[in-house]
């Protein structure tokens, strides 16, 4: 029997407590004992997530979910399948997806000797604001809490200024007005209680925060082979399984925050829908041309020379876009 | 899970026993850390060390520790604070047992400025005990008020001890400031009350009040009271008027506390240079404990202590009320033997989940685990108020006059903390009505 | 050293009060003219990060780190030196293994070209750089004074000099720093 010690997500976060943890909780039995799994959560060992495939490489962990924004400072590549504003619907998310996972298994293995076993979307992140916000133009002249360099460039492109927050100061900042709004996918703002600081709900998925596990490549490789097919099979079911509940859980979250629609996590608040217009569309794709994919693409092809190309065959194919 | 379970109690044993030997306290949680970590899982985990170091010491929340105490420093270096008890002394003298209440007040409002128990003590005693002693009052009484009074520093926001509960537990700062204030003020009448009660039974240890300074030499000293309103009106005003973050806070009085020293003529090099070694000193030393803490944490986490100590609690508690009862326990006798701090920063990775576990508020928890650490301040052997309060004496004298002095007060803690169980509002109140 | 280690000590400290004022920039600049600065609060994480590591050696040389005197000073000589050894001993392993480890994730830094997941995008390898040789200091100003004080032990009275060189500080120390400082704002004069 093979010992695994994992460290998963936030243990507050739906997918995280629904999915992960009886996951990997009951990996023993799955694999009929080929393993045994210890499971922790990050905020559980006080950990921030910024060395994550540090971390995996030490071997403390031999799995370990990921958070590509988090580490993008390590190695930006990771960041091309979570870029903001890029792919407002799922469907287009799983394609984008499906053709990067390729490159970025490659890449996660020659830099950080990890094995890239699932990728996975949290629900749609969007905007929750105090006050009116009917369109991306009135983003003009608010405070927006933003946590990753591209996401900052997307709401300045729209005039607003990004303040970088720690997610425990966010609920009292947006009722202070230190922030206007903040970013979170829809659920997770219901559950940090969002809704009672902010009036507005702007569905616009801004990214789908996208998850990956990684084995790490030495424990990987060592497994025996029946072991490694069976851990492969399961892995797999994981993450159709957080797919299926993505879509799901996104309208939940709006249901929750706003009323419009049936909320089975407690009792629904009363935040304003406001749904994204078709003019919103185009801003959005203006702003990620303008700003988002030049942005991230300095500091990728810095990195790593084919960076741009690799990614304007796979996403940019998927998605429309490309970077020149 | 019988197993964990011992444990946890070897190192809670282990963390006491090495620490009176005088290790360095850092130093142990750093050992024991280590040593956990090559019996359970190997090398690979202290290998994690330096990231969890790096992550750990620029923390976006500890950045208000150094800020606070800095402005701390400048105020008390440009006198500020002297002028204050100065201030309120001529309030009170003519009532009886006058100055001991200043003693309580002044802490308080100091309190309102500093983020340290031990500073509080320091700075309101070296101002008070000349006075005391120079108008025959009764010198336990006297020592246990500044000992107790200095308690308030951590209570009373801003509080290095609440802002490390925040940034260990991921609960707002900006919140458990404000649950702090009602039982700080609670507290205040409450060790007023003690003052009020022991001279009406020994009118001998009220002293000579001496003659009340004239109200128009009275009115004039108000005006040394508003620098600390002013930092004060700052802090807060700008914390819960929507300006401003808890680091953002800090920054914004230490601002307004050069400025005040600079309108004192207070702000020169010598002044800044004092100021800033004592600054950095207590910073290193604050750090270098939560950094061997984050580690620790992080082991124990990972072998599973505090997820067993939990389930352990959880079968023999009968609910909350008992867990509460077993905690203050725990922290009685921890605090008879360890530093506050150090102390604060061992047990919460374990008790935390327990406390959650059981539905347990996390805000009104911080309140009562601060209390409790006041409460380790004035108890013996091991109580850093009375060891300041004691360095204050002629050299020579019995440090039980200051432990006895300082029992009633002790005994009022205990009794804030029996009101914030019965009646958890107290501490709640202020966060919900500001934050709703 | 100890003039050179009181300036570094000075100008941490300073940087402390740099932050307090562009914090404070930031928040006014904010609020008033709606123009937020990006990445103070970064910039004060590193300030933090070093100025803490510089408090280490600061904190030391001060016997500022927490150590309980309780039953210690009443032991002999030999029994107090023995502790006292090990007591600077654990916290010199301490501070090496900070240092090594410290000086591994600067070294991956540098490998991968790390820079920080922010608006910034500083370059980790410049900060970390700062931090790791304030922790490098810490690691030989302790063994320096390890080594100082069990040089004493062979002369006469050396047990007990080589004990005095590592003992505690009791507290009577920071309160009469703190005395002497309020007789000196009490002067006329001020500081
Ligand atoms: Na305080
Ligand atoms: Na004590």
């Amino acid at each position: 029997q093979t010992a695994v010690n994992v460290l998963g997500g936030f243990s507050n976060q739906y997918q995280n407590a629904e999915i992960e943890k009886p996951f990997f909780e009951g990996l023993e039995e799955a694999t009929d004992g080929a393993v045994s799994v210890r499971f922790r959560s990050i905020d559980e060992l006080g950990l921030k997530g910024y060395d994550g495939f540090r971390q995996l490489q030490s071997g403390v962990f031999q799995v370990m979910e990921i958070s590509p924004g988090y580490v993008a400072g390590d190695d930006p590549f990771v960041m091309g399948l979570d870029l903001p504003g890029i792919m407002p619907e799922l469907d287009t998310n799983r394609a984008a997806i499906e053709a990067y996972r390729g490159p970025l298994a490659q890449r996660v293995r020659e830099k950080f000797d990890g094995e890239l076993l699932t990728i996975w979307p949290y629900p749609a992140s969007m905007l929750f604001c105090s006050g009116e916000l009917n369109s991306l133009s009135d983003l003009k002249g608010k405070k927006v809490r933003v946590f990753s360099p591209a996401l900052n460039d997307l709401v300045s492109y729209f005039g607003a200024s990004g303040v970088t927050l720690p997610f425990s100061e966010v609920y009292p900042s947006l009722q202070r007005g230190v922030v206007d709004c903040a970013i979170a996918a829809s659920l997770s703002g219901y559950e940090a209680k969002w809704h009672e600081v902010t009036d507005t709900l702007f569905t616009l998925p801004l990214t789908w925060a996208n998850q990956l596990h990684v084995a790490n490549g030495e424990f990987w490789d060592g497994l025996p082979e029946d072991d490694r097919a069976a851990l492969t099979t399961e892995f797999a079911k994981m993450e159709d399984e957080m797919w299926s509940v993505a879509e799901d859980a996104t309208a939940q979250g709006i249901a929750c925050n706003t009323g419009e629609g049936e909320c089975t996590f407690g009792d629904a608040a009363d935040m304003k829908l406001v749904e994204y217009s078709a003019e919103d569309e185009e801003k959005l794709i203006e702003a990620v041309n303008s700003v988002v994919l030049p942005g991230w693409a300095e500091d990728c092809d810095a990195a790593f020379g084919e960076c741009s190309a690799i990614w304007n065959e796979t996403v940019g194919a998927a998605t429309g876009y490309s970077i020149e | 899970m019988i197993e964990t379970t011992t444990l946890a109690a070897l190192y809670i044993a282990l963390l006491v026993g090495l620490s009176l030997l005088g290790f360095h306290v850092a130093a142990v949680m750093a050992m024991l850390g280590v040593i956990g970590a090559l019996l359970t899982f190997g090398p690979a985990v202290v290998m994690n060390i330096g990231g969890l170091a790096w992550s750990t010491s620029n923390d976006y929340l500890l950045v208000a520790l150094p800020m606070f105490v800095l402005m701390g420093e400048l105020l008390l270096r440009s006198g500020i604070t002297d002028r204050l008890y100065n201030a309120l002394s001529a309030w009170v003298r003519g009532v009886p047992g006058g100055l001991l209440h200043s003693n309580i007040f002044a802490s308080a409002i100091f309190s309102a400025t500093s983020g340290s128990s031990v500073a509080t003590a320091a700075t309101i005693g070296s101002v008070a005990m000349p006075n005391m002693t120079e108008r025959g009052y009764n010198e336990r009484l006297a020592l246990g008020s500044i000992a107790a009074g200095g308690t308030l520093g951590i209570l009373i926001p801003p509080s290095i001890n609440l802002m490390i509960y925040g940034a260990i537990t991921n609960t707002s700062v900006g919140r458990l400031f404000a649950a702090g204030v009602v039982p700080g003020v609670l507290m205040t009448i409450l060790f007023s009350a003690v003052i009020v009660v022991w001279t009406r039974f020994d009118r001998a240890s009220a002293g000579r009040g001496g003659t009340p300074a004239p109200m128009r030499e009275r009115l004039v000293l108000l005006v040394d009271l508003l620098p600390i309103l002013l930092i004060f009106a700052v802090v807060m005003g700008s914390l819960y008027s929507g300006f401003a973050t808890a680091t953002e806070a800090a920054a914004l009085g230490t601002v307004a506390a050069t400025g005040l020293a600079a309108a004192r003529g207070r702000l020169n090099r010598a002044m800044l240079a004092e100021a800033f070694r004592s600054t950095i000193k207590v910073t290193g030393m604050v750090t270098l404990l939560i950094v061997a803490a984050f580690f620790l944490n992080f082991v124990l986490g990972l072998i599973g202590i505090p997820q067993a100590v939990a389930q352990w609690v959880d079968t023999v508690s009968t609910g909350p009320l008992m867990t509460l009862l077993l905690l203050i326990c725990l922290y009685l006798v921890l605090g008879c033997f360890m530093e506050t701090l150090s102390m604060l920063i061992t047990t919460l990775p374990i008790v935390t989940p327990i406390v959650l576990q059981q539905g347990i508020d996390p805000v009104w928890f911080g309140i009562f685990v601060v209390i409790m650490c006041e409460l380790s301040l004035v108890t013996p052997p091991v109580g850093m108020n009375l060891f300041v309060v004691q360095g204050i004496r002629k050299p020579g004298s019995d440090v039980r006059d200051v432990v006895l002095g300082a029992i009633p007060f002790a005994l009022c803690m205990l009794v804030l903390v029996g009101l914030l169980i019965a009646a958890p509002v107290l501490a709640t109140w202020l966060p919900d009505m500001l934050y709703g | 050293m100890r003039k050179l280690l009181d300036i570094v000590t000075i100008v941490a400290g300073a940087g402390f009060l740099g932050l307090a004022f562009l914090t404070a920039y930031e928040v006014l600049s904010r609020k008033l003219f709606n123009h937020s600065l990006a990445g103070v609060d970064e910039i004060g994480g590193y300030i933090y990060a070093i100025g803490a590591a510089v408090g280490f050696t600061a904190a030391y040389v001060a016997n500022a780190h927490i150590r309980i005197n309780l039953i210690v000073a009443r032991f002999p000589a030999l029994v107090r030196l023995v502790l006292n050894v090990l007591s600077h001993a654990i916290l010199l392993a301490f501070a090496l293994l900070l240092t090594w480890r410290g000086g591994a994730q600067w070294l991956r830094s540098y490998e991968l070209g790390a820079v920080s997941p922010t608006p910034l995008g500083t370059k980790l390898v410049y900060p970390q750089g700062i931090w790791l040789v304030a922790l490098a200091c810490f690691t030989l100003v302790i063994a320096a004074r390890l080594v100082r004080a069990l040089a004493k032990i062979p002369g006469e009275g050396g047990i007990a000099a080589a004990a005095r060189d590592l003992d505690i500080d009791d507290v009577s120390a920071e309160t009469q720093a703190e005395l002497t400082s309020l007789k000196r704002r009490q002067s006329p004069e001020g500081l």
